[in-house]
C-alpha cells in the first residue's frame, strides 16, 4: 500500500535517511523505531510531502507521489507537538480537513459528531486548543487526522509531550481509534515499549539505515544486530570468545557459557551474548543446568506483580533478572543464577 | 519575595516611581491646563472651563486638521502594516544574502534624525512629481513607521510555530491558502498592534511631516507648533489634550488586541 524505496535525504554533508526500503501493507500498524537523529522523522516527513528527498520514491497505491504537493496525497498526520490551529475551537480544526477536500456542510456537521463522539471529546467542541488538557489536544489532533478518511495516518512521536500515566492511556486510545477506523498506520518513535505494543510490524533505524524489520517478537527474539539487541527490549550482555563450536561454548569473563541451535561463527570469534532478564532465573539456593553463575543481588526493585533484580556476579559485571519469587530474595543476599542455552541470543 | 516586596526594599520602587514622574507630569500638566478659565494655560485653581474645547470646536481649521491627521494615520497605519509585513515574511522565510546587514537598513528611518529624512522625501516627492499633501505625507510617515512593523512583526514571525502550515499542508490546503488560513490570523494580534503603534507614530509625527504638508493637508501637531509661535493659549493645551486621548487609545487597543 506504502512502499518507501531506497529513500536517500542529505543535508548537507549529513545523511539522515540513507538507502532506506519498506513497504507498509493495507490496515496495518507499522512503526519506524530509532533514537533522536536516527532519520525516522526525516522519513515521515518525507512521506508527508513536508521534506524532498534527496533520492528514492515512495508509492502509495503503486502511485509515484515522490514529487505531489503534501496538500494532494489525501494523508492524515499528528504531530508530535499536535500543531492544533491556536485560533480555532476543536470543531473548527476537525472541519478545516474536511472542508479542504470538498465535504459539504452538512457533511462536515455529520462527520465532526462522529468524529468528536470517536476520540470522546464530544463535550469539548467549542473549546480553543489552549483550553484543552494535553491529553485532551491530542484527541483532538488525531481526529483532524483521520477526519477526511485518509489513505494513510501518519503519527510523529504524539505522546512524547504527555506525562506517562496519560502516555500509556493515549497509547491505547491510539490503538483503539486505528482499530475502528481501519486506517493504514505508520507511527514514529523512539520508545521501544510504545513500539513493542502498538505495532504489526515495527522498522528499527539507526543512523538512516534500517537496522532490522518485523514484527515485536521477532525483533524481541531474534535481533540481527547488537543495536537491535540493545535497543529493544532490556538485555544483558556478554562479550566472550568463542571456545568450540561443536559444543557451542563461548568463553567470557564470567565464565564459560553455552548456546543452543546452529552456530554461524568460527573457533577464536569475538561475539557478543544477550540474555533477556525474565529469561534469567535467581535462586538463593544452587540450581541445575547449565549457565549457572553466582553473584550478589545488588538492587530488588519491586514492580508490583514481578521483581526486577540487578544481580552482581564475581566479576563485577551486572546481570539484569525478573523473579516472581522475590520475597524472598533481599539485597546483599548471595544469590545463584540459570539461563537456558537457548535463550541466549549471540551476535 | 513577591516582585511588590522586592521593589519596596531594595529601594527601586522610589527610582520606578520617579521614573514615571518624570514621563508623565508633563502631559498631566498639559491636561490640566486645558481646563483652565483664564486666557493663559495656567493650571486651574479656582474651577474648571471647558471653554477652550468649544472654542476648539468652532475652529474649523483645528477640526480639519484633526480630520486630516486621522484620514492620514489610518492610510499610514494600512500601508506600512501591509509592506512591513510582507517585508518581514520575505526576510524570516527566504534565504537572501547579507539578511542581517539588510534588515539592519530597514531600521535606519528609526536611526536617522526626522528632520533629514524629512528633508529627502521632500526632494524624493519632488522627483516624483507628487509635490507636497496627503500623498507626500503618507509616503514619508509610512517611511517613518515601516521599521515598527518589521520590527515587531518578524519577531512574531520568527517565533511563529511553521508546524501549523505543515499541518494546514497536509490537510489539503495550498501554500499561500495556508498562510492566509492559518499564518495571518494566527501572528494577526502582533500586525494589528504593530500598526496602531504605527498609528500613533504617524498621528503625531511633527519633525519630517512639517516639510511635507500642504496648506490643505496641515496635520494636528503642525498646528500646534504654528498656534505657539503666536503665544501659548489654553486652545493648545485642549488640542493636545485631544491628541494625547486619541494616542493613549491607540495605545490601550494595542495592549488589548495582543493580550
Amino acid at each position: 500500500m506504502l512502499e518507501v524505496r531506497n529513500l536517500t535525504k542529505n543535508y548537507g554533508d549529513l545523511v539522515a535517511v540513507d538507502d532506506l526500503s519498506f513497504e507498509v501493507d493495507e490496515g496495518d500498524f507499522v512503526t519506524l523505531l530509532g533514537p533522536s537523529g536516527c532519520g525516522k522523522s526525516t522519513t515521515l516527513h518525507s512521506i508527508a510531502g513536508l521534506v524532498d528527498p534527496t533520492n528514492g520514491q515512495i508509492l502509495l497505491h503503486g502511485d509515484d507521489i515522490t514529487d505531489t504537493p503534501p496538500n494532494e496525497r489525501n494523508i492524515g498526520m499528528a504531530f508530535q507537538h499536535n500543531a492544533l490551529f491556536p485560533h480555532m475551537t476543536a470543531v473548527e480544526n476537525i472541519e478545516y480537513g474536511l472542508k479542504m477536500h470538498g465535504y459539504s456542510q452538512k457533511d462536515v456537521d455529520d462527520r465532526v459528531d462522529e468524529l468528536l463522539e470517536l476520540v470522546q471529546m464530544s463535550e469539548h467542541g467549542d473549546h480553543k486548543p489552549g483550553e484543552l488538557s494535553g491529553g485532551q489536544q491530542q484527541r483532538i489532533s488525531l481526529a483532524r487526522a483521520v477526519a477526511y478518511e485518509p489513505d494513510l495516518l501518519l503519527l510523529d512521536e504524539p505522546l512524547t509531550g504527555l506525562d506517562r500515566v496519560l502516555r500509556e492511556e493515549m497509547r491505547r486510545e491510539i490503538k483503539r481509534i486505528q482499530d475502528e477506523v481501519g486506517v493504514t498506520t505508520l507511527y514514529v518513535t523512539h520508545d521501544q515499549e510504545e513500539a513493542l505494543s502498538l505495532s504489526d510490524k515495527i522498522v528499527v533505524l539507526w543512523n538512516g539505515m534500517k537496522q532490522q524489520e518485523g514484527s515485536a517478537d521477532e525483533l524481541y527474539e531474534s535481533p540481527i544486530n547488537e543495536f537491535v539487541a540493545e535497543f529493544v527490549g532490556k538485555s544483558s550482555k556478554f562479550t566472550g570468545e568463542v571456545v568450540s563450536v561443536a559444543d557451542r561454548v563461548v568463553d567470557t569473563s564470567a565464565g564459560e557459557m553455552y548456546l543452543d541451535g546452529s552456530m554461524s561463527f568460527e573457533e577464536g570469534q569475538e561475539i557478543a551474548l544477550y540474555v533477556r532478564p525474565e529469561h534469567v532465573e535467581v535462586s538463593p539456593s544452587s540450581v541445575e543446568g547449565k549457565n549457572v553463575f553466582t553473584g550478589r543481588a545488588r538492587q530488588v526493585t519491586n514492580l508490583g506483580s514481578y521483581a526486577e533484580v540487578i544481580v552482581e556476579l564475581a566479576n563485577g559485571m551486572t546481570v539484569l533478572a525478573e523473579t516472581e519469587s522475590f520475597p524472598s530474595i533481599q539485597n546483599g543476599d548471595d544469590v545463584y543464577i540459570q539461563f537456558d542455552p537457548e535463550d541466549v541470543i549471540a551476535l | 519575595m513577591t516582585t511588590d516586596r522586592f521593589l519596596r526594599r531594595s529601594g527601586l520602587l522610589s527610582v520606578a516611581v520617579f521614573v514615571y514622574a518624570v514621563l508623565l507630569v508633563p502631559i498631566v500638566v498639559i491636561i490640566l491646563t486645558s481646563f483652565t478659565p483664564r486666557p493663559f494655560p495656567t493650571i486651574p485653581t479656582r474651577g474648571i472651563s471647558f471653554e477652550w474645547y468649544l472654542a476648539l470646536l468652532e475652529n474649523s481649521q483645528l477640526i480639519g486638521a484633526l480630520g486630516v491627521s486621522l484620514v492620514i494615520a489610518a492610510f499610514t497605519s494600512v500601508t506600512s502594516g501591509t509592506l512591513g509585513t510582507i517585508t518581514a515574511f520575505g526576510f524570516v522565510r527566504s534565504d537572501i544574502p547579507y539578511k542581517e546587514t539588510l534588515s539592519t537598513l530597514m531600521l535606519l528611518p528609526l536611526m536617522i534624525s526626522p528632520v533629514i529624512t524629512g528633508l529627502a522625501l521632500v526632494r524624493f516627492a519632488g522627483q516624483l512629481r507628487i509635490g507636497s499633501g496627503f500623498v507626500a505625507v503618507v509616503l514619508g510617515h509610512t517611511v517613518l513607521t515601516l521599521p515598527y512593523v518589521f520590527l515587531i512583526v518578524r519577531a512574531e514571525l520568527v517565533t511563529f510555530d511553521r508546524e501549523l502550515e505543515s499541518a494546514s499542508r497536509i490537510l489539503g490546503a495550498g501554500p499561500v491558502e495556508s498562510v492566509f488560513n492559518i499564518t495571518l490570523p494566527v501572528i494577526s494580534p502582533a500586525v494589528i498592534s504593530s500598526m496602531l503603534i504605527a498609528f500613533v507614530v504617524s498621528f503625531g509625527e511633527f519633525t519630517a511631516t512639517q516639510f511635507l504638508v500642504s496648506s490643505g493637508t496641515t496635520t494636528v501637531p503642525v498646528i500646534i507648533y504654528t498656534m505657539t509661535r503666536s503665544g501659548l493659549n489654553p486652545q493648545i493645551s485642549a488640542l493636545s489634550t485631544v491628541l494625547i486621548g486619541v494616542m493613549f487609545v491607540a495605545a490601550l487597543v494595542s495592549g488589548l488586541v495582543n493580550r
